[in-house]
């Protein structure tokens, strides 16, 4: 399996939680997801036989969700929301900043692999917008170009 | 200002259990299964008016009262905390700051219509608000307020954390619920109903965090003193999510019924840089705009009906002068467009239609029948999908067409935006 | 009932059901796309809007239940409006490219667009296209060996994918994504193959998913749809020929709601191009200096017809025997029989060649001897609990498959599965057991022991004893809890329908283990209950016909022994002949005959001999010896090939008459094509030797003729009208009707155990694949597309062990010959058992079988 053995128990742990087996496949997901930062083929192969359900039926709801790239992206994925609230205060134009500073463009990754950009759609932060996020896990909010600049540097060096 | 959902919301690490508690947490609960029975919180919740603050409003007790008494099918109870309609932000406070409100809400809602079995589901990038919401689970087995024989009356309920994973359509409740089985979110028709047919086949209430977090109160002190609280027909307080060319965006629980302008300027401290006011979205793109001519209307259910739009989910979009409407309409279209589950023709397809033409219209190459190619294009939308989003997908277009049509026409005569839409980053 | 009115018509249907149910039930069009009467709707496509007076939204008919007084309008303005705009929305993204389209001529997309009368079009911007490499210009991808997808033309109903999950329960084709780009697509690595994959292609309402054998073959306008039957598995489906010329272009459903629903698995659907195969026989052919050479029909039936004279003057009837076959139809088969007991003289026929032990002919007076289903497809869902014992349903009897799973789905039936190997309906099942091979019918007993009650006498309840589960458990490796609670199940199930497939028939123990079947279904009171019984699924589209035909030596037509007096009477009446009531050689003896010399004259209709006897030197050794054989066939098997005289024969497809289906449903088909270059009916063959030889009353110009002569006078039968015989076919149900007041005897059924043999450790079991059906199926070059190689399925451990791995190839050898083919390593079989097909005449594999051994055992090694 390609799948860590922590991933397969937590993928094991969610088999029998839930009044019905399918209800596991997002969770599980979710675990492949945290190892590898992307769902592949084979990932999710392997999961439908821990779970015992069809790869198929795997891929198809992998496919609807938005939060489960299927490619490697950037080891960190900046996505910025440019929906309203947050376009209203600049989000195109931090969007256009990320990209002149990374010399890549939105659904790109970095040559050296560290970054890449998306865009999503509001993520429920449009009290402190303008606003991105950093691999489906950590809000950036209140952004500006000063503050955008001093996270590059911080997650560069990290 | 009564606050109810956010009376505790500042205090120092109130989504600690023991917090909580402290400050008269889970009170609710303890009354409710000492005195009441199942029916009677039913009667209470109907009697005191609360309807739900996910965006349709529909009266939360009269939605538990559908649960079927006699079926020997399992219940359920599934908390909406999918929270995705642009510009609301406030399930995501509560969730983050007081996550046992609305916990202790789930658990005397499950009890009244009978779940065994509870699901949260929050929105897969609420990553905060999971983990204080899966520890908050967890410390409320530890004192005993889930799990088995709570508090002693025999009475069991079990509580699962569930993520999403990025699918705007998954709030809406049948197609969270699709979810919940596994499979791709697409929206069910009703009816049946999931007061009916739910979760599983089985009987299912789907409410918001914040409906929820106003049951534990409404336990407490009775139904006549929510009904004390805003206006006749709306009664209680809501939570509205401020954002957009504002001074001082944030959340705000007001008493329904108080005038938006108090909420602008007031509280908002009015529009940044001191520019004049353009346009309002009062409760997410689902809803019609406003605009200043509009600002003394009172924010509860009927008055916003009266002016032409609706509460929806609270979420408050202040635009000033220099916001293009096309843009603004193409930036909602994309949203919808991109949300569109795909199942019903109209939706699927208009909405991408109407994407193409406010993106023509938007970079110069618009033609004047556009703009009522995009209303017949509304209209051939409204009414004729499964579920709401298709109806709400085609508001932004008919309402700044309402009120800005010149402004379009301009967009046709000037071959594209004479405002352009550029917001600096500071 | 709810009483509503539809554009202003009164109508009456069932609570339940839909406004549009009640408009069809009118007679009044009303268009859909995602709606199947078969499929739970999902109201998704909007195109079956209607006007509900006093609802203020237009309401998807579909879905919407007819409530009492309700006033529909799928003719008004405003419905008519909400159609318009739908069809506009369901074509912006929906290329234009019917001219070369496909489905061109059949596409409902194109048929309900001039429905609704709106040809102009506001949408001008680009169309959404899912590219399949730049430079393609239909964007369409091969996404199984049978079948062809052009997303652009999706229009997202997703019957496809709702049909093969709801009915089928297969997960080779799925939607992924969402909005406007929802895809149909199969996932990487899996193309798809299931068995009812040519179904989607049939519901696609537009040319998305394509047939590779159909597609660009021709314009469906330019030709005729025949009603016909499947010539494969003996389930019955009901196929539609569309012929042009003398070619079948393709097979589709023909739904027929007692049989198949309206869907059939890929084998009859893709199977029809062994019709048109080029290796087909051309004319008679006549062996001349050790070869076939080709003849004329007059110097054929000459030789034969002074061959038949000559052998009988000089050694009488018994010196010939006749193999009919349950590939034939009924009319073949009743002249066959017909000729041999009244021109010939003998009652040396049979037609039951593959297998070793032969049950006791079925007969008509007892219940335990009817060794036929006694219930229906349709009562699978009627029943309380569904038992299948042998068999591999999904690839024998794949729409008897469908219907189980339709009642495990549906009515929530408990499934039980007593097989020796793991199948693709395992995964239905509430209960699998997994006896060792050779083990079954102590397996049966001890449930019968479990499940004793006062419907047995001492004698049998003393005998039945000795199979306690703990003992049985030991011998058969079922946990001795597992067959206790079983037998719980099965007593307090309140109905109860057995089915036994294949692995039975050719069971070493086949009869005891038949028996004990009987024997628990009689304790368990589900022999004479109603929804109940036992059934034994016979293999073929005409097994059972072939019975009832009396292609058997010891029955007459109809199940009849020969000494029936007043029975036999009759037919000699009708047939004008004096009948000899002497039994005669069932097919072992026949070829022991032929032996020993005391049978001179063999006459085959399309059976293969020599692929088909479980011991295949043999019968060739035999065919050999046959001082004069005449094969009537359609291909140039390898029976055919060691025959004096080759008679061309026509395929189901190019000649009428009537099928007897696993159920007792008797069907008729309809001519699809002329038949072939020389080749003709067997029936006329038979008639016309007949004639040459101046047997009058085998004047016979029609089918007709013939079934008419068998309705009015095999009991059975008796009643049935083939003028009436209708789309649906009709069930006989004579004495199997009667069965509820027959009366039953226990019968000790003791378990032989098998002998193992030194030096070859393995068992050789053998069946269908999904795709396969007999040898025939392997002419079928469209079913070879999907697979078109044989194996030697087995053990995973066991493999290991000799080092062998999947793909590897291997030797298989038995005491009696060697063959060479390549593993398949599985979960599925149990230590010490092979599965290898039977469909690839390539593969000779009776070759390892002996005729005397009722189990093969073989052994394996690597090459
Ligand atoms: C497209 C769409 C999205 C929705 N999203 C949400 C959401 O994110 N959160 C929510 O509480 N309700 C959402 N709703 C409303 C729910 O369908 C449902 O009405 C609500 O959860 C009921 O809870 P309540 O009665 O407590 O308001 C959405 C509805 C639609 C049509
Ligand atoms: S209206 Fe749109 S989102 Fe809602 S069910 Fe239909 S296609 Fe899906
Ligand atoms: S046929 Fe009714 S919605 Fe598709």
């Amino acid at each position: 399996m390609i799948l860590s053995e922590k991933t397969q128990k937590k993928i094991l742990a969610e088999k029998n939680k839930y009044p019905q087996p399918k209800t596991a496949i997002l969770p599980a997901l979710y675990a492949v997801y945290e190892e590898f930062g992307y769902l592949s083929n084979e990932t999710m192969k392997e999961t439908g036989e821990l779970l015992n359900i069809p790869f198929l039926e795997i891929v198809e709801v992998a496919s609807f969700y938005t939060m489960f790239p299927k490619k490697p992206t950037g080891k960190y994925f900046l996505q910025v929301c440019t929906n309203l609230s947050c376009a209203l205060l600049g989000a195109e134009d931090l969007v256009k900043h990320l990209e002149e500073k990374l010399k890549v463009k939105t659904g790109q990754v970095t040559p050296d692999g560290v970054f890449s950009i998306g865009r999503v759609e509001c993520l429920g932060s449009c009290g402190t917008a303008p606003m991105l996020q950093v691999n489906n896990l950590h809000f950036q909010e209140d952004l500006t170009k000063e503050k955008v600049d001093k996270l590059l540097e911080e997650l560069k060096k990290s | 200002m009564t606050k109810i959902v956010f009376k505790n919301i500042d205090k120092p690490e109130q989504y600690k259990i023991e917090n909580y508690i402290k400050n008269g947490g889970y009170q609710g609960l303890a009354k409710t299964l000492k005195e009441y029975k199942p029916a009677d919180i039913i009667e209470m919740v109907k009697k005191s008016g609360l309807r739900g603050r996910g965006g349709a409003g529909f009266p939360t007790g009269l939605k538990w009262g559908f649960i079927p008494k006699d079926s020997k099918k399992p219940k359920y109870l599934c908390v909406n905390a999918d929270e995705s309609e642009p510009g609301t932000f406030k399930d995501r406070e509560i969730m983050e700051k007081d996550p046992h409100i609305s916990i202790e809400g789930a658990i005397i809602a499950s009890y009244a219509i009978g779940a065994n079995v509870c699901f949260y589901y929050i929105r897969g990038e609420f990553v905060l608000c999971a983990q204080r919401i899966q520890k908050a689970i967890e410390e409320a087995y530890d004192k005993g307020y889930l799990g088995k024989n709570i508090l002693g009356s025999g009475y069991n309920l079990d509580m699962y954390l569930y993520r999403g994973a990025g699918a705007y359509i998954c709030g809406e409740e049948t197609a969270l619920l699709e979810s919940l089985e596994g499979k791709r979110g697409l929206a069910r028709v009703k009816p049946p109903f999931p007061a009916v047919e739910g979760l599983y086949k089985s009987p299912t209430v789907v409410n918001n965090v914040e409906t929820l977090a106003n049951v534990p109160d409404i336990v407490l002190k009775g139904a006549d003193w929510f009904l004390s609280i805003g206006t006749a027909k709306s009664p209680g307080t809501k939570i509205f999510s401020l954002s957009g060319h504002i001074n001082k965006p944030g959340n705000y629980e007001l008493d329904m019924g108080t005038p938006l302008r108090h909420l602008i300027y007031d509280l908002g401290g009015g529009i940044k840089d001191n520019r004049k006011l353009k346009a309002i979205i009062p409760g997410g793109p689902s809803v019609p705009i406003l605009t200043e001519e509009h600002l003394d209307v009172k924010l509860d259910f009927e008055s916003l009906v009266q002016a032409g739009t609706m509460l929806g989910s609270g979420g408050v979009i202040v635009m000033d002068e220099t916001t293009c409407m096309v843009k603004t309409a193409l930036i909602l279209m994309n949203f919808f467009k991109h949300e569109s589950c795909g199942k019903c023709t109209p939706c699927r397809e208009g909405t991408v239609w109407l994407y193409d033409i406010l993106y023509r219209l938007e970079h110069g190459e618009g033609k004047k029948e556009d703009i009522d190619l995009l209303l017949k294009v509304c209209e051939n939308i409204g009414g004729r999908t499964i579920c709401a989003l298709g109806d709400a997908a085609i508001v932004p277009v008919q309402s700044t067409i309402k009120y800005f049509r010149e402004e379009y026409i301009a967009h046709v005569e000037n071959r594209g935006c004479l405002t352009p839409f550029k917001f600096q980053l500071n | 009932m709810v009483k509503i009115n539809v554009d202003g018509k009164p109508v009456e249907v069932e609570e339940g059901q839909t406004v549009l149910q009640a408009a069809l039930k009118l007679g009044i069009y009303c268009p859909t796309f995602c709606w199947h009467e078969k499929l739970e709707p999902i109201g998704a496509c909007r195109i079956c809007l209607v006007e509900i007076e006093k609802s203020p939204k237009l309401a998807v008919s579909c879905i919407t239940k007819a409530m009492e007084g309700m006033n529909v309008h799928v003719s008004s303005p405003k419905a008519i409006d909400g159609r318009k705009g739908v069809m506009e929305m369901l074509l912006v993204n929906h290329p234009l490219d019917c001219p070369t389209c496909d489905k061109g001529g059949e596409c409902d997309l194109q048929d309900v667009a001039y429905y609704v009368k709106n040809d102009r079009s506001r949408f001008g911007e680009p169309k959404r296209r899912f590219l399949t490499s730049a430079r393609s210009t239909f964007d369409e991808k091969q996404i199984g060996p049978l079948m062809y997808l052009t997303m652009n033309r999706c229009i997202a109903c997703f019957k496809c994918v709702r049909m093969l999950k709801e009915v089928a329960g297969e997960y080779d084709l799925g939607a992924f994504g969402r909005g406007v780009f929802t895809e149909i697509d199969v996932v990487k690595d899996q193309p798809i193959t299931n068995e009812f994959s040519g179904n989607t292609v049939e519901i696609c309402p537009v040319g998305c998913l394509t047939s590779k054998p159909f597609r660009y073959a021709v314009r469906t306008w330019l030709t005729q749809k025949k009603s016909s039957v499947c010539g494969f598995c003996s389930d019955g489906c009901n196929l539609t020929l569309w012929v042009g010329g003398d070619k079948i272009f393709r097979a589709t459903s023909r739904k027929n709601d007692a049989v198949d629903e309206g869907w059939i698995c890929d084998k009859g659907r893709y199977g029809y191009d062994i019709v048109n195969h080029s290796d087909r026989i051309k004319t008679p052919l006549i062996k001349k200096n050790g070869k076939l050479e080709p003849a004329t029909w007059e110097e054929t039936f000459d030789l034969i017809s002074n061959k038949i004279k000559e052998t009988k003057d000089k050694f009488g009837p018994d010196a010939f025997a006749g193999i009919g076959s349950a590939r034939c139809s009924n009319e073949d088969n009743y002249l066959f029989q017909k000729f041999f007991r009244t021109v010939v003289g003998t009652n040396n026929i049979d037609h039951r060649v593959a297998f070793k032990r032969l049950l006791p002919s079925p007969s008509s007076s007892s219940i335990e001897n009817l060794y036929t289903m006694t219930n229906s497809i349709e009562e699978l869902e009627k029943t309380k609990m569904i038992v299948v014992i042998g068999c591999d349903i999904t690839s024998e009897h794949p729409i008897i498959g469908l219907r189980i799973k339709k009642a495990v789905n549906n009515y929530a039936t408990p499934l039980v599965l007593i097989n020796s190997k793991k199948t693709k309906l395992n995964a239905w099942a509430k209960t699998e057991i997994l006896p060792k091979f050779g083990t079954e019918v102590a397996l049966i007993n001890s449930l019968c022991n479990a499940a004793l009650n006062q419907k047995a006498d001492q004698g049998f309840k003393d005998w039945v004893k000795t199979y306690s589960p703990q003992k049985v458990s030991e011998i058969t490796g079922v946990e001795a809890n597992a067959i206790s609670k079983l037998a719980e199940e099965i007593s307090s199930a309140e109905r109860c329908i057995f089915l036994l497939g294949r692995d039975v028939l050719s069971h070493p123990q086949n009869q005891e283990l038949i028996d004990a079947v009987y024997n628990l279904a009689h304790l368990t009171g589900a022999l004479n209950k109603p929804h109940s019984g036992v059934n034994l699924l016979w293999e073929y589209n005409n097994s059972q016909g072939a019975l009832d035909m009396g292609v058997l030596p010891d029955r007459l037509p109809g199940l009849t022994p020969l000494n029936q007096a007043d029975y036999l009477q009759n037919v000699e009446k009708v047939w004008q002949s004096k009948i000899s009531t002497k039994p005669g050689f069932n097919i072992h003896q026949i070829l022991d005959g032929i032996d020993k010399g005391e049978v001179k004259f063999l006459y085959v209709m399309e059976e293969n001999l020599v692929s088909n006897y479980p011991d295949r030197k043999y019968a060739q050794a035999v065919l050999a010896k046959a001082a004069f054989s005449v094969v009537q066939e359609i291909f140039l098997s390898e029976t055919a090939q060691r025959a004096t005289v080759v008679l061309p024969a026509a395929s189901f497809a190019e000649k009428e008459g009537t099928f007897t289906s696993v159920e007792r449903r008797v069907q008729k088909f309809q001519r699809g094509v002329r038949p072939q270059n020389q080749s003709k009916p067997d029936w006329q063959i038979i008639s016309m030797l007949a004639l040459w030889m101046d047997y009058e009353n085998f004047n016979y110009d029609s089918t007709e003729k013939i079934s008419t002569e068998i309705f009015s006078l095999v009991p059975s039968y008796l009643g049935l009208d083939y003028k009436k015989l209708g789309n649906n076919g009709a069930q006989w149900n004579g004495f199997v009707s009667k069965k509820e007041a027959m009366t039953y005897s226990l019968k000790k059924t003791d378990l032989k155990p098998i002998q193992s043999e030194q030096g070859y450790p393995f068992i050789l079991t053998t069946g269908n694949l999904v795709h396969h059906c007999g040898t025939l199926s392997g002419y079928s070059e469209n079913l070879n597309l999907v697979v078109n190689e044989s194996f030697c399925e087995m053990n995973q451990q066991d493999a290991e062990k000799l080092g062998i791995k999947t793909n590897d190839e291997i030797w298989l050898e038995s005491a009696s010959g060697k063959i060479k083919t390549k593993a398949k390593l599985s979960s599925n079989l149990q230590p010490g058992m092979v599965f290898v097909p039977i469909n690839f005449k390539e593969l000779e594999v009776n070759l390892l079988m002996d005729k005397d051994n009722l189990v093969d055992w073989i052994k394996i090694s690597k090459v």
